[in-house]
């Protein structure tokens, strides 16, 4: 709040009048604070003239440290990374378009750096598309392989067999593609696959101990149990051309069944009629 | 280069004569001890009086002071000219002050405030009017900055000229005439009305 009758220049000369004040009290240090800040400054000055760690020294202990500190970064850093899978070709040799081919009559056979072994049957034609930290891909353009893949939490391993994508995380199985005339088979030891097919709209889920047979030209994706391996009938089964029925869903059961499939929607649809019947297993 | 080496005599003070800015600059940078000490006893009064002043009633000026010569003694190397002494006591010791300032007013701006009440010290009990009004003048120096509130102390209360005020803040000229022009009207409005005002006690 300001007095009404006190104007800014006076204010002003009230602040200089203050400062002047100030200087006539404030006059500095008497002789004991000066003789005691005497002291005091001899005593911090002869501390600080304390012996200190050698400046190289300490220069070391920094480099050390750091030296340390990197080394247990890259020990960590290496140990992370994964480096990519490598593999070797045994009874074959990589052709010039890339493709496995074999010495002489021998199935070739491929070892990758994770045990993961690969047996390539006679007159198969296959190349490895691709490898990662975590598994391969692999292209089979015609022919039989068998393939054991080693599990482990991260492996990821990818089958190609023409318009088929077989993927694997970890299992022992046998498949087979032949273009002409269109026959996929997998032949599924151990673990599970998903395979991703053409006339089907999601992934075909094959378990242990089943057969995997599936024609595109006439629609057909059948599963079978292994134990009823029948090398001369695999083709004859019953047809599988359904249209989302959940009660269809896989079975492990005796003789062919039906896998959970449904065709794309420009393929001829099933009538209800058929389904019928083959849940009623009247089909021959 | 080596400094030449320089035997200083420490005598008592009232035999005290004091020696010049070179020969103390000469002792101290080939680190005689002796010469850190009668550095200490020539410009200790004056830094002792700046600080005092700057800083107000709250302000420890032994401890800072003493803060100031140590800061002066790492920095001393860095003097080129020994004729300069003087002012580069003067400007180690504004700097800090100014770095204790700044820290005083954060710590007033996180409420770890000290009281701001004027010591007994510094005025006779029976001069009641004058420690009103020295409190009032710090009330109002507390809120300005660092920067225009050492240029008035230098100016107005310590007396100095302005250009002495530039060679020791390291500014211009013009620079000091504008910080105290902010000073004077900042003061005048918080503290030149009188003890009525609102920002006074």
């Amino acid at each position: 709040m300001k007095r009404p009758n006190m104007d800014r220049d006076t204010a002003e000369a009230n602040v200089i009048e203050l400062a002047s004040l100030a200087r006539n009290v404030l006059t500095g240090a008497n002789d004991d604070q000066l003789v005691q800040g005497e002291r005091a400054i001899r005593r911090r000055l002869s501390d600080a003239k304390r012996p200190r760690t050698p400046m190289a020294l300490r220069v070391a202990a920094i480099g050390l440290l750091c030296s340390t500190v990197l080394a247990v970064g890259l020990y960590w850093q290496r140990s992370t990374e994964r480096s990519l899978l490598s593999y070797r070709i045994e009874n074959g040799s990589i052709g010039a378009d890339q493709t496995i081919v074999a010495n002489g009559a021998q199935s070739p056979r491929m070892r990758f750096s994770d045990g993961t072994e690969i047996k390539l049957q006679p007159n198969t034609t296959a190349r490895v598309r691709y490898l990662s930290d975590r598994g391969a891909a692999l292209a089979l353009e015609a022919g039989q392989l068998h393939a054991e893949i080693v599990h482990s939490s991260h492996s990821e391993w990818r089958f190609d067999a023409g318009p088929y994508v077989i993927q694997v995380t970890g299992t022992v199985f046998d498949v087979s593609w032949e273009p002409d005339p269109d026959r996929f088979e997998l032949k599924l030891q151990h673990g599970s696959v998903t395979v991703h097919a053409p006339i089907s709209n999601g992934p075909i889920p094959v378990r242990a101990g089943q057969w995997l047979t599936i024609r595109s030209r006439s629609n057909e994706i059948t599963i079978r149990d292994l134990t009823t391996l029948n090398p001369s009938a695999p083709h004859g089964a019953p047809v599988a051309s359904l249209n989302e029925d959940p009660d269809l869903a896989p079975t492990t059961t005796a003789g062919p069944f039906v896998a959970p499939t449904t065709l794309p929607s420009h393929e001829p649809v099933a009538s209800e009629s058929w389904i019928k019947a083959l849940r009623l297993g009247h089909l021959d | 280069m080596s400094s030449p080496q320089v035997q200083l005599t420490l005598v008592s003070k009232t035999q005290t004569c004091l020696p010049t800015d070179r020969v103390l600059v000469d002792g101290l940078l080939a680190g005689d001890a002796d010469a850190a000490v009668l550095n200490y006893r020539k410009f200790a009064p004056q830094v002792f009086r700046i600080v005092q002043r700057s800083m107000g009633p709250t302000g420890d000026a032994e401890d800072i002071t003493q803060d100031i010569f140590c800061a002066f003694h790492s920095r001393v190397r860095s003097l080129r000219d020994p004729d300069a002494l003087s002012s580069f006591v003067l400007s180690v010791a504004l700097r800090v002050i100014k770095w204790q300032l700044r820290r005083r007013r954060v710590r007033r701006i996180l409420h770890f405030s000290v009281d701001g009440q004027v010591p007994d010290s510094w005025a006779s009990s029976d001069d009641v009017e004058n420690r009103q009004a020295l409190m009032r003048l710090y009330h109002g120096l507390d809120r300005l900055p660092a920067n225009e509130r050492t240029v008035f102390v230098l100016k107005h209360i310590e007396g100095m000229d302005l250009q002495e005020i530039a060679d020791a803040e390291g500014t211009s000229l013009s620079t000091v005439k504008r910080r105290l022009r902010r000073a004077h009207s900042q003061l005048a409005s918080t503290v030149g009305f009188g003890p009525e005002g609102e920002h006074c006690p």
